[in-house]
Formats: structure tokens, sequence, C-alpha cells
């Protein structure tokens, strides 16, 4: 059932209704065509770094080439998401990505999908897995506010990191960050036992105290994450002092 | 003193015109960037010296550069009702001889480059005389400057106050013919009726994307703001190219001119002056320009008594190429990397800070007042096709006469490289001529017959470019030229797109593995397939444009490509397919290929023949710089 | 901190406006001033504009005119402009890195020297260039360039 504020759009020859002020790439979505896209979340901010997202619009002889993730979907636009031109440097670029993350799962998986020979590994190992989609600086600035990480560099150099490369000041060690990477590039390694149980955030190069549970006394979470929370949302006195399993105990006591 | 109306004006003028045309004898040197490197300033201190102890009465000043950097240091004597006469290649001792000379009624003549009786005073349309009266005893037979073919062929709009020394006396600059346009602008003539004659002009940015500069004025004034801005773009990055540099330096009140004229237009009241923090004495001028303009009430609010305001600002670059694109240029500005987005929107209705905002080329502000003054239409009978007046170039590379020219658009580029260039001495040939940077392409001495314009040299795969035009000859091999470019754009790609990021270095691996002789036919087509990507996804023109280099190399010099791929390079450049050997006849035994060389490859005694150990060889050619005898063979 | 290296940087604050659009500016002043951007000088400035730290660090590591470690005494900088490269650019800069044991980018032990390559400087008359401090040498070659260096302490 059509809703009264559709509007009008055509895929690869078909007519679809779609929501008005969607990206093409939404649009495309919502009615089961997949576009291939690494660097869009669809709680982030738009970035446009892996042009993998590019479709055709208009007519035969007149066709521009746009990327979905950025580009809204206007009444009557004509999309193709599938030409050969479009297969072809999809093809292309998938292969580029390749060479620089070789190990990075989603991008195999896509130059399986197009057949494109697996990468002779190269040097530059330390970036083996990150395919440079901005997912992670996006969602510490936007989400979390921590604003700890961010491109640096220019060119085939750069890289993503904490200023200068060490000890974070910044950085809670909310997880984040891996969370929403793509290729699992982003390491976290939590050391409970010793004295001064830690996590590990490997890929910040950055360690943080974790604090333990009033209740049970184990390590549950960084303590700068949990006055990071603390500082900003309403919570009860003394709510994060207990890790979440005794949280749950003391509620039903 | 401060400029109100046009009677100050001419107060101003009148100033400037004694400075320029002074009752006694008036000697400049050519003081911008590549005189003082060549020891202008030496020249000027003798000079100043020497006029000293002979106790003879001139007035000295430093001009700009006259485009004639192959000669420089350049000095002009200029002595009333006497043609100006021009020295070239000026050392200290000469500078002295001629004070001496001047003392003496005797001018020495052995670095006398030309005589000038007359020149264009391009603003009013008329001859300006040096002669009248009695020619002070200046002997027959020096050539004149308008015989001379690097002068001869061009047409100078935006190089017009060459001679003048404008950067320095701002009152020089309204003896040159400036400011009654910018008057005319505020005063005289509507916004609209200043768009309509940059319309009948057909000027095109000159910065190298031709876009049309009265659409673009016309977008930003119908835009709308709370605030407009205007910057002039000086962030000439192309190798090869310093146009802009040279007219910052050299006259940077034609371009602030110009840029009143353009806020005027387009209804901006706050300008920027984005200059590459590598030109430290641009930016000098350009600073102490705005200072005297500011001083003059020529800059600040009401600007000729009328309420139009307007402040410019400098910026220096903070050395990244990728910044001269506009997008690029405004995060710049606004204190973030440099990191071009997605157009539209158009800086013209979305651009700094978010307002609209014009931004223009150097070359393109400075013939504005031109255009003004003598009227659009004026301007657009000179050029070819869609593209109108004259354009500057930076003619560097193997021609004989490096330099600076200006000529009319369409002038045929081998009227550029042979009569205005000189061509090239010693027997060697033209192979290509590089137009258009990072982002153009080699033309073929073939081709040569084409004209200097925005369609003929895209037609023939590369493009106008910012004006650098590099002639190359057969001591320069066309893959290194493309691994070259791919290199420079490589390091200089912002690195946010994945095409570009990795595009560039990919072709760039590519190139490198086939001047190192590891090339396969699969390569080239990678090349291509590459080069497809880059120029139809990458997100700026950097990306788009960064395979022009490669393709034009590839299309023209497909030989090249296979003699590498076979394991050879036939210019002689390319590392590791060259061998370098001494020819036992042609060595005098003198041991300074010995001396020079840093590897230790080089054997042999005094006055016997010389000889290389191949696998000590790192292919440096210190031997071959250093060989009096040219004994060094490279194959 | 030195308390005079701070009042330097609140200085350059004033001037250029504390907001984010002076950002680059003042990376100038002290690029100027001290040769490179310390950790402690990006974050000083970060704190005086109020912006994170990692934005005023991706600034400071994408401009080319930033150094964020000490640089040497005297800067050579070879260009490396397309006139500069035809006329052996690269070899000479290959001779400076071998005869200062350095590599491109780099400075020498004793800090007299900095070697870099730098965009075309429009001196393509006088190819090929090499820029030591604010000097601009013409005409450099392999030759020469050690008589040239040596006057440089």
């Amino acid at each position: 059932m059509m809703k009264a504020e559709c509007i009008v759009v055509t895929f690869n020859g078909k007519k679809a209704a779609v929501r008005p002020g969607a990206t093409i790439l939404d649009a495309a979505r919502s009615v089961g065509i997949g576009i291939p896209a690494l660097c869009s979340h669809e709680a982030l901010s738009t970035y446009g770094s892996c042009r993998l997202c590019i479709v055709e619009l208009g007519e035969q002889g007149a066709r521009r080439i746009v990327t979905s993730c950025s580009t809204a979907a206007v009444q009557g636009m004509v999309i193709w998401t599938d030409s050969s031109r479009i297969k072809k440097l999809r093809q292309t670029l998938v292969a580029l990505l390749l060479a620089q993350a070789p190990e990075a799962a989603p991008v195999q998986q896509l130059a399986r999908e197009m057949g494109i020979a697996p990468a002779k590994k190269k040097g530059r190992e330390e970036n083996g897995t990150c395919i440079l989609c901005g997912l992670c600086v996006r969602t510490c600035a936007e989400i979390v506010g921590s604003h700890a990480i961010s491109f640096a560099g220019k060119g085939p150099g750069r890289k993503v990191g904490v200023p200068f490369f060490k000890d974070s000041r910044e950085c809670i060690g909310c997880g984040a960050c891996a969370f929403v990477c793509p290729t699992g590039h982003i390491k976290i390694s939590d050391m409970p036992g010793g004295e001064n149980p830690e996590r590990f955030m490997e890929t910040w190069k950055t360690r943080l105290a974790l604090q333990a549970c009033s209740s049970d006394g184990r390590p549950f979470a960084p303590r700068a994450m949990l006055e990071h929370f603390a500082a900003r949302y309403p919570v009860a006195e003394g709510f994060l002092e207990s890790c979440p399993l005794c949280r749950r105990r003391n509620k039903k006591a | 003193m401060k400029i109100r109306n046009r009677k100050d004006l001419a107060q101003l003028k009148k100033h400037g015109d004694e400075q320029l045309f002074p009752r006694g004898v008036r000697i400049t040197v050519g003081l911008a960037t590549c005189g003082i490197a060549k020891g202008a300033r030496d020249v000027y201190g003798a000079l100043k010296r020497e006029l000293k102890s002979q106790r003879f009465q001139a007035a000295l000043e430093d001009t700009g550069c006259n485009g004639l950097c192959s000669r420089e240091p350049i000095v002009t004597v200029q002595m009333p009702g006497a043609p100006l006469l021009t020295f070239a290649d000026m050392t200290p001792e000469d500078a002295r001889a001629l004070v001496r000379g001047l003392k003496k009624g005797e001018i020495p003549l052995d670095k006398i480059l030309c005589r000038t009786d007359r020149q264009e005073d391009i603003m009013a349309g008329e001859m300006r005389s040096f002669t009248g009266g009695k020619p002070a005893g200046i002997p027959a037979g020096i050539a004149a400057r308008e015989s001379l073919p690097f002068f001869k062929y061009q047409k100078r709009i935006a190089l017009r106050n060459r001679r003048a020394g404008t950067q320095h006396s701002m009152p020089k600059y309204p003896a040159s013919g400036g400011f009654p346009a910018a008057f005319s602008a505020l005063t005289g003539m509507k916004p609209e009726a200043v768009i309509a004659e940059l319309q009948r002009s057909g000027l095109r940015g000159r910065g190298g994307a031709g876009f049309p500069t009265a659409a673009k004025w016309q977008a930003v004034r119908a835009a709308k703001g709370a605030r407009k801005y205007f910057i002039c773009n000086g962030d000439e990055g192309d190798p090869g190219a310093y146009m802009d540099r040279s007219l910052l330096e050299s006259d940077p009140y034609s371009v602030l001119e110009g840029m009143l004229i353009g806020a005027r237009a387009t209804g901006a009241a706050q300008g920027i002056v984005y200059v590459r923090e590598e030109y430290p004495l641009a930016i000098t001028r350009v600073t102490g320009a705005i200072a005297e303009l500011k001083k003059a009430g020529l800059l600040g609010r009401r600007i000729f008594s009328t309420d139009f305001n307007f402040t410019v600002t400098v910026q220096r670059g903070a050395g990244a190429f990728v910044c001269g694109e506009e997008t690029a240029l405004i995060a710049s500005l606004e204190g973030r990397a440099g990191e071009p987005v997605e157009k539209p929107p158009y800086p013209a209705q979305q651009g700094l800070y978010g307002m609209p905002t014009c931004i223009n080329n150097v070359e393109t502000l400075a013939s504005v007042p031109v255009i003004l003054s003598r009227g659009g239409a004026w301007y657009s009978r000179t050029g070819t096709g869609k593209s109108r007046g004259t354009k500057v170039f930076s003619l560097v590379g193997a021609v004989d006469r490096v330099g600076l020219i200006e000529v009319p658009m369409g002038t045929p580029l081998e009227k550029i490289i042979y009569d205005i260039g000189g061509g090239f001495s010693g027997g060697r040939t033209l192979k290509a001529v590089q137009t258009g940077g990072p982002s153009g392409g080699c033309i073929p001495a073939r081709l040569t017959g084409l004209g200097a314009d925005y369609e003929s040299l895209t037609a023939a795969g590369s493009i106008m470019g910012s004006g650098g035009m590099i002639a190359m000859d057969n001591t320069a091999c066309m893959v290194d030229v493309a691994k070259y470019f791919m290199g420079f754009l490589r390091g200089e790609s912002c690195g946010k797109c994945l095409p570009c990021r990795q595009g560039t270095q990919v072709m760039y691996d590519i190139l490198e593995a086939i001047t190192a002789g590891r090339g396969t036919q699969q390569d080239l087509t990678r090349l291509r397939d590459i080069a497809g990507a880059l120029s139809q996804t990458a997100l700026c023109g950097l990306g788009k444009t960064a395979a022009n280099p490669v393709l034009s190399s590839l299309r023209f010099f497909k030989k090249e490509f296979d003699a590498h791929l076979a394991g050879t390079c036939p210019a002689g450049v390319c590392t590791d397919l060259i061998q370098l050997s001494i020819n036992t006849k042609k060595c005098t035994g003198c041991g300074l290929c010995r001396k020079a060389c840093p590897a230790g490859a080089v054997k042999g005694e005094r006055k016997k023949a010389h000889a290389i150990t191949q696998k000590a060889c790192i292919k440096c050619r210190a031997c071959h710089e250093a060989c009096p005898a040219g004994a060094v063979e490279i194959r | 901190m030195e308390a005079e290296e701070k009042k330097h940087i609140e200085a350059s604050l004033r001037k250029y406006g504390a907001s984010e659009r002076a950002l680059i500016s003042v990376f100038q002043d002290i690029q100027k001033r001290r040769g490179f951007l310390s950790e402690e000088a990006v974050r000083t400035v970060a704190r005086g504009i109020g912006i994170p730290a990692s934005r005023a660090f991706s600034v400071a590591a994408f401009y080319g005119a930033f150094s964020l470690e000490p640089r040497g005494r005297n800067e050579i900088h070879v260009c490396t402009g397309t006139a500069c490269h035809l006329k052996g650019a690269d070899r000479l800069a290959g001779s400076i890195a071998r005869k200062l044991a350095i590599a491109p980018g780099g400075t020498t032990k004793d800090g007299r020297y900095s070697l870099h390559e730098v965009r075309c400087l429009g001196c393509c008359a006088i190819a090929p260039v090499v820029k030591v401090n604010d000097d601009i040498h013409p005409q450099a070659v392999q030759d020469n360039i050690s008589e040239i260096l040596e006057n440089y302490k």
C-alpha cells in the first residue's frame, strides 16, 4: 500500500516507490536492491570514501556516476545500480582495496563475488585489515563524543590513530570503534588479573585501568568509560560502581 | 594620502608619473625570486655603491621580473629623452662599468639586450614614448625590444606592469593605468554592468578549469547568504608553473584591483588572498600592497566615498597541493585538513563557512582591470574560438629562452617554442610539450602546430591547465615523466577516497616496475583500468585527472613503453636500464670522474683512460656531470 | 611546556582569534618559531581553541609545512618541479642523502641539516634548484652541492 508521501524512482528499469529524502543507497535497500557500501552507516554522517556504492543516473548516452550514499533520491530519478559500466568500475575498486587491505574479510568476500584473484601479500602489514572507512573515527566523534581517534597523514600513508600515536588521553576504552569496524582491524584485550587490571586498546597503543566491581571485586569496565557515562547520563548514585551481573543480582535481592 | 575621488587618484597618478619618468636618470634592477637567486642583489648593491662613489645622480629602484628569466639579472637605464636601455646577464662588475660609463657619457654595450623607444600602455590603449628631444648619445645598432623574438609575439595584458616596479610603490600603479577601472566599477557602474562587461570579454578561469568568470560572478551575486566571500586562489601548485608567483611578487596591485572589482560585482565584503607558503616573497609583497591600499582608503570602509566596504587578508597555504582545489582550499581556511568534498553544492552557493564564495585565479583577477578599462569587446577580439584574450605561460624545460610569456589564446605551440622560446641549441630537438601539470599531458613534437587554447589542448589529450608549459627534448624519457607525475599525485592525494589514494599508489608501483625493466603487457592493461576508475569515481578534480599524464604518454609514446617492457630506456634515463661507460678515445685521464664517484666505481691512473666497474656503479651519473670531455656515455 | 612558549601561543591565539579557523595560522607561527609541532604544542592549541586534540592532530599531520619532529638547524629543500626533475633533481637529492647519510625527510644526528624534497618553487629558469633556509641556489648540481652546504653551520 503506497503511502501518500512516496516518490517514484526507477531502479534498473523498474519503477519503485521510496521514502522522500532518502539517499539512493537507503532507497535501493528499502526495495531489496543491494548496493555494496563499506564506509556508510545509518547512524553516522556520510563520508563517501570507498566509492563502492556508485550508481549511474540518467538515460543512455548521458549517464553520470554518483555515490549513492551521498546523493538524495528525487522524484523521477533513473538509477542503474548494476550496469556493466558500474560492475567494471566496482571490480577495479575492489581490486584496489584488496591491494591495500588484503586480509580484510569483507573485501575478500567482495573480491570472491566479483571473481577477483586473491591479492599477493605485500608489505605494510600494519594496515593489512584497515580499509580507512572512517567508521571508527565517526563513531568515536559522533556517538561516543570522545574524539579520541582521527585520520593522520595524506595519500596512501594515511592512518587512523590517536594523537601522536601513543597513549591517548581521550580514549575511554568503550570499544565502540571495534564494534563498528567492518574488518576486525581494531584489537582490544583485557588483562583482568593482578594488582593493576587493565584494558589494552592495542590498535591505539593505549592502556586503561579497569574498575573493580564494588560487589564481587572483579574488574569489569574501564574507569574512564564509567566516568564518561556518569558525566553524560543521569544514573542513580552508585549505579556504575557494580558490574552488570551484580547490579541485576542486587536488584532482585 | 587618502584616495577618495578622481581628483585624489589623478594626484596619486601624477606622483607616480614623476617616479616612472623622473627628470634625471632612473636605473632599475629586477629583484624577484629568480633574479635574487642569480645574484641581482649583489648587482643592486654594486650599482648603489658605484653611484655614490662616482657621485652620479640617479634614482635606483628594484622592479619585478620581466619574464626573460633565462637572462637574469636584468638592469634597465632610463635617461630623459632617450630610449630605455635593457641590459641582461649583469654581474656586479658590469654594474660598476655601467655607472662609470654613464658618468662619462659612454655606455658599455657588451651586456646590452635591447632598446625600447615606445611602450604600449595597454590600460590607456596608447603608446608611451621614452624618447623626445635629443636622444642622449645612444649608439646605433641596438636591437629594438619589439624586434626581439622573445617579446615580439607577446601581448602583455596580465603582465602589463613589469617595468614599472609597482610592487613597492603604490603611486606607480596608477601611473601605469591602475585604479580607474575599480573606480568605475564602484562608482559609475552597477554590479550587473560589471558582470556584463566580463561576459562580453569571454574571460575564462585561468587556473585551469576554464570556467567562464562572468558566470561565476553572476552565480555568487545571485546566491543567498548573510555574507559573501571573495577569494584569490594563489595556491599555484602545478610543478613548472610560476605565473601566479610572478604576478603576486611583481604586480600585486593588479590582482588586488581585480579583487576589488570582483567583490563589487558579487557583493562580497571580505576578501582573502590564499598564497602557497613556498612563495615567501609573494606573501610579503601582497601583504605590503594590502597595507598600502588600506592606508589610502582603497580597502576598508566606504571605498571611493561609496558605501562599498571590502577588506582583504592573506592566508598562507601549509604545503598541500590539493588545497588548490576549491573545496579543499575552503577546508584549509576553516582550519581543517584539506579534504575536498563532493560538488554540488558549489562554493558559489555554499562556500567558506557555508556562505556564497567566489574563488578566482590570480591571473584571471590581474586581467580584470584591463577588461573594464578597454572593454570586454576589445578583450574578446584577441584569441580564438571559445578561448578569448591572452594566456600567461611559464615556458620552461629544454628551450633556450626559458621565461614567463603572455600570448593570444590560440597561438600555435611551435611559435611559442621556437620563435619565442628560441628552440633548442646544440643539435637538440623537441620531443614533447607538457601542459596542464599533473592533470595534463604531453603533446608530441609532430602536433605542435596546435593552438594553445582550451579546446585544442583538451582534444589532444592534455589540458590548458594553469599555464606551465614544459618543453622536452630527447633526453627526456616519457615513461619516466609519467612516473614522475604519478609520484607527485600519490604524495599529494588527500587520502580520503579509495580510487585516488590507492589508484595513484598502484599506478606508481606499476610505472616503477616498468622503468626498472620488470613491466609486462598486462601492466599496461591494469594502468588503463585504474585510469578509468580514477576518472569516473574519484571524489575531486585531482583524482579525476590523475591518470591524464599516463594516458597521454601511452597514447603518443607507446613505443617507449614497449621498449621499457623489452628492457631498454631509449632516452637513457631510467636508472635500472642504463649503463654508464667511459669512451676511452675521448677520455683525457683527468680523474675528475674518479673523484666525483661516491661508490668508488671508477678506476684509472692519471693521464690514462679511466673505466667504470659496472658492479659497483650506482648510476648516480656524478661522473657524467663532472667529465669535461663528454667521455662518459649513457646507454 | 615552558611558560615563554605558552605565552607565544596565547599571543598567536589572540592575534588570529581562538577559533577553529585560526588553527593553521597558529600552527604556522609555532612551526616558524620552534621548527616543529610538539604534542604539548598541539594539545595546548587545541585546548585554547576548544577543539578535540585528535582534530588538531589531524591538521598537524596532514599538511606538509608542519613537522611533528624537530628539524635540523639548516633545512635543505631540493626542488622536485618538472624542470628540475628533468635536470636530475632526484639524482641530486640522492647525492645529498648519501653525503649526509640521511633519507629525504630525515635530520642529521648532529642536528645540522634536514633534507626535504619540496614541490616546485617556481624558479624553473634556474633549474635545478636547491633552497637552504631562505637562500635559493640556482643550477645546483652534484659537483657544487657540497660547497654550498658547507657554508651553513
